[in-house]
Formats: structure tokens, sequence, C-alpha cells
């Protein structure tokens, strides 16, 4: 029996590019602009329900209350614990910079000191071995002249022993 | 079942060309703000549902919703979203109604198209392995279309440019609008060309802004306000993607779903008994065409129609009182933003653009490459 002749399969090749310039609101313009010029991170509560929030809320996500008074608005970290974490171990395209992720690469929910409130950020350990939900952590900052008032002013979290 | 929806209040951000100091999600916390007061309701209590339209590509992520229920106080409350136009949420948020699911639904929706190039997003709209790599976004597929009408039916480029002197010069009475002007038909024939004929004029500004409104069942509308508006009738139809499948001089797809709102709210002569009409001109031609197939003139006539002046705010069956959305307002809004213009026109709440004794408007969204899906909402006080 003869085989049947292969078809060419026709398929289309396309990269789409996504500029974007997004606005951060206030709330989340002010806890950049805190990040960039004192390396600083804040949070802010709730005067209903007393829930926390970072980067701090203008409204609370429960109860509507009103939350953005400036005056209120608390320092949390740069230390504290990590509750959970990721290692990833396949590399693949990162579409906000085009290049391929260096694995291994691993992030980590930190509640930060001062309040009940989550940053997710990279962790400066990637060996699964080394990471220990529980442990103390601190935020590194870039120096103040590469700080640009976006999340990678901070570049990560290292371990610390306390 | 409940028998009939009513819209108890409706809200809108002033339109504005950017608004670079508020979060996409700020833009929605804005307008349901506004509404919730409007109504005199409580939004943890009252507020059953939230639907609410957004475009993942123009927001620049998939589910654009997902900043919604930490605005609208939604945690735990049922929450949904739908694309393609504002109209088309207030269409589910009536059905969210009539299904007997919930008594009374906040509908939102918000674009802020200066984050991002509308080119670029118009284009992804379209077929992606045939059509999409030619280079066609909307403005040029718009330019098509016109060009199709104006040969078809004899369509002028003054009487295409009267709708952009009409509509920019009624928003100069809309203090949401975002941009009007007092222009004379050869402005507009004279302005710098896009995609002949469309000019720049021709075309909606780009625009940031959001829009809410509180639909609820007829007992509770009736509870709120001394001036509920019903949804009478609602008609959605789809023409096909591809616009060589259709012939771009008509527009069947809003023909049968303006057919179907009249049916449903027993209409029979368009003309006579609508008081008031918003509909979506993305582009001026737009106006004319879509005057036709809401059966207001006979194809092919919406030149004529416009000549005639009865569209204009002092005439017979005024189109776009508003403003338009040759005024500025972003995608998604549109549709959402007629109806909310209509709500105001029957609540006698349209200040210095209200239409004398309105009691029957339509209101009319559309989404897609030249209008290829539409949504028409009959509305009654």
């Amino acid at each position: 029996m003869k085989a049947k002749p292969q078809l060419e399969l026709i398929y289309l090749d396309m990269t789409l590019k996504m500029p974007f310039k997004w606005n951060t609101g206030e709330p989340l313009g002010e806890f950049f602009r805190e990040l960039k010029a004192n390396a600083k991170i804040y949070a802010n509560q709730c005067p209903t329900c007393g829930r926390y929030f970072c980067p701090p809320a203008n409204i609370c996500t429960r109860d509507h209350s009103k939350c953005n008074e400036k005056d209120k608005w608390l320092a949390v970290g740069p230390k504290g614990i990590l509750l959970t974490f990721f290692i990833c171990e396949q590399s693949f395209l990162i579409p906000t910079t085009g290049e391929m992720l260096e694995v291994p690469f691993s992030v980590g929910l930190v509640m930060l000191d001062g309040a009940p409130v989550m940053l997710q950020h990279q962790l400066e350990e990637t060996d699964v071995e080394k990471i220990k939900p529980g442990m103390r952590v601190e935020a590194v900052f870039k120096p103040k002249e590469e700080r640009k008032g976006n999340i990678f002013d901070i570049i990560h979290f290292k371990t610390i022993k306390e | 079942m409940p028998d009939r929806v009513g819209i108890v209040a409706a809200a809108m951000t002033k339109f504005e060309s950017a608004k670079p100091w508020q979060h996409l999600s700020e833009l929605v916390l804005e307008v349901t703000d506004k509404v919730v007061e409007a109504a005199g309701i409580s939004l943890q209590n009252d507020v059953e549902s939230v639907v609410s339209c957004s475009q993942d590509h123009w927001d620049g992520r998939t589910i654009s919703s997902m900043p919604i229920p930490d605005v609208t106080c939604a945690h735990l409350k049922d929450e949904s979203k739908v694309a393609d136009d504002g109209s088309y949420a207030v269409l589910y948020g009536a059905m969210h109604i009539l299904s007997g699911d919930h008594k009374l639904v906040l509908v939102v929706s918000h674009c802020a198209e200066s984050h991002t190039d509308g080119t670029i997003i118009e284009n992804w709209s379209i077929d992606h392995v045939f059509t999409r790599m030619l280079g066609l976004d909307y403005t040029l597929a718009a330019a098509m279309q016109a060009r199709r009408y104006m040969d078809k039916y004899s369509i002028t480029p003054e009487q295409i440019a009267r709708v952009v002197v009409k509509n920019k010069g009624n928003a100069k009475k809309n203090p949401y609008a975002q941009e009007s002007a007092t222009l004379s038909v050869n402005d507009v024939l004279k302005s710098k060309m896009l995609a002949d004929p469309i000019t720049v004029m021709d075309r909606k500004p780009v625009s940031d802004g959001a829009c809410a409104m509180i639909l609820a069942t007829e007992e509770i509308a009736k509870k709120l306000t001394d001036k509920p508006v019903w949804i009478k009738g609602a008609g959605n139809c789809y023409d096909p993607h591809f616009l060589g499948d259709r012939e771009l001089a008509d527009c069947d797809a809003l023909e049968s779903a303006a057919k179907k709102a009249y049916k449903m709210a027993g209409i029979k002569n368009p003309l006579k008994e609508i008081d008031i009409v918003e509909l979506s001109e993305y582009y001026s031609y737009q106006e004319l065409l879509w005057t036709e197939g809401l059966g207001l003139c006979k194809r092919g006539e919406g030149g004529k129609f416009i000549d005639s002046g009865k569209t204009q705010l002092n005439g017979e069956i005024p189109v776009n009182p508003s403003g338009g959305l040759l005024s500025g307002i972003p995608i998604t809004v549109a549709g959402m933003s007629r109806v909310a213009e209509a709500v105001w026109q029957l609540q006698g709440r349209a200040g210095d653009r209200q239409v004398p004794g309105a009691k029957l408007a339509v209101a009319h969204g559309c989404g897609g490459i030249c209008g290829q899906m539409h949504c028409v909402l009959v509305l009654g006080n």
C-alpha cells in the first residue's frame, strides 16, 4: 500500500506587541513614591472593620469605608515572616521583558512586621532546602538613584537570622 | 417572576481625553459611589449582583473585571462581566432581575483608552489568521464602510459632516461631555484626513471614563424613585465578522435588533412614537446608517433624514441630544452611556439638553468592526 502524501501544515506565526502606560491611582502612586524616595513600605487600615491593606487602599474592599487618609498610613517591614513560597524550575518567556526567566526563581508571600499584610516578592534564596515558612526575611532595596517608583525598587527579600 | 425591570438611577464620570490620577478601578469606584447615592441605597446591603462591562485588551489584563469586586463591595456576591459594549451589561443586568435571581443589580462599565494605542487593540480584534496582518483597524474599516455606503446610496460628505456639527454643538449643553464645539460643515470637510472619507473630526476622540446604573424589580424601583424608567423592549443581533460577508451599506443586524426591541415594546411606527434616540456613532457616517437600521427612515435615506432637520435638538426626534460618542466617550462605556442619557431624558434630569416631555427613548450600543453587533433598548417612563 502506498502511503498518503504528507500535506504541508500551514500556520501563522505572530508575536503581538502590547504598549501600555497604566495609571497607578493615588494610594498606589503614593506607595511607590515612598518606595522610591524613602525605601519605606506603607500599609493602611479600614477605620470601620480594622482590616489592613498593603499597598494602602482608598476604599475598604469588605465594607466600602473610605480609608485613604495619608496621616493614618503606617510603615511596615522591611522585615517580616515568610508565609509561603514557590520556586520556579522551568524557564519561560517573560511577557513584560521579552527575556527568558532565569531559573531557579523563587517568590514568597511575606507577612511584614507591623501589620497583618502580605507583600509578594522575589526571594534571594532559591534552594528549597534552605527556605522554610516561618523564617525571617528582609527587603533589600536598590540604591536610591536606581529606584524608579515600582515594585522592583525592592530587589528581593533576603533570609536573615533573628 | 418579576414583570418589568426598572432603571432607578444612572451616573457617569466627566469624560476626558486622559484621567492620569485614577487607576482603572477608581473610575469604577467613582461612578459606583455616585449612582448608589443617586439611588438612595446601600451598596453593602441592597446591591445583590454586579454586572460589569470592560474589554480585556483595552485594560491590558485578561479578566479585566478582577478589580471590580474590590471597589463595589462585591466580595462573596454574584459578579459577572460582559465584553463587547456597556449596553450588553444593561441587558444582562436586566436578565438577572427577570430570572428572579436578584432584585437589585449594579451595572457598571469602564475604559481608559489613553492607556494604550487603540489602533493596535482594534487590530487585535480582527481575524488573526486571515485579515489582521493586512493592518486593519476600526478607522480604516470605517473608511471602507463609509465609502460603500456613500457609493450605494449617494450619501454626500456634507450630510455626514452635519452629524459632527450637530453632535459637537449639542455637547455644549452636556456637562459630562469631553469636547464640544461650534462648527460649520466646511470646518469638518477641511479637517485633517485620516482615511478618506474619515477625517479626524469624523472620528470619536480618545477618552477615559466610566458609567453605572442601578436596575431593580418593579416593586423596588417604585419604592426608590418616583421616576423609574422601564426597559420596554430589547433586541440584540450580530452580523458576520468578515467585512466581505455583509453588505456594508446596510446594517441588517441593527435592523433585526431594532425590530425585536420594537415588537417587545409594542412600537409600530418608530418615527412617530419615539421621542429621543441616543445611538453609538463611533464615526459620523454611522449615525446616518444607524438611523436607517433603527427604522427611523428608509434604507439609503440617512442623508436625507439629517437634512430634514428632524434629528436636531429641537427637531421631531432628536438624535444624540447628549452630543453622542463624537463628543468623547470611551469604547465599552459607549452603549451604557447612551442608556444613561436616555434615562436622564425620561426622568427629566437632562439639564440644558432636556428634550421636553420625553416619554419613550431608544438607546443603542454596538461593538465590533463596523458595528458588527448591535443592542437596542427601548426605554419608557
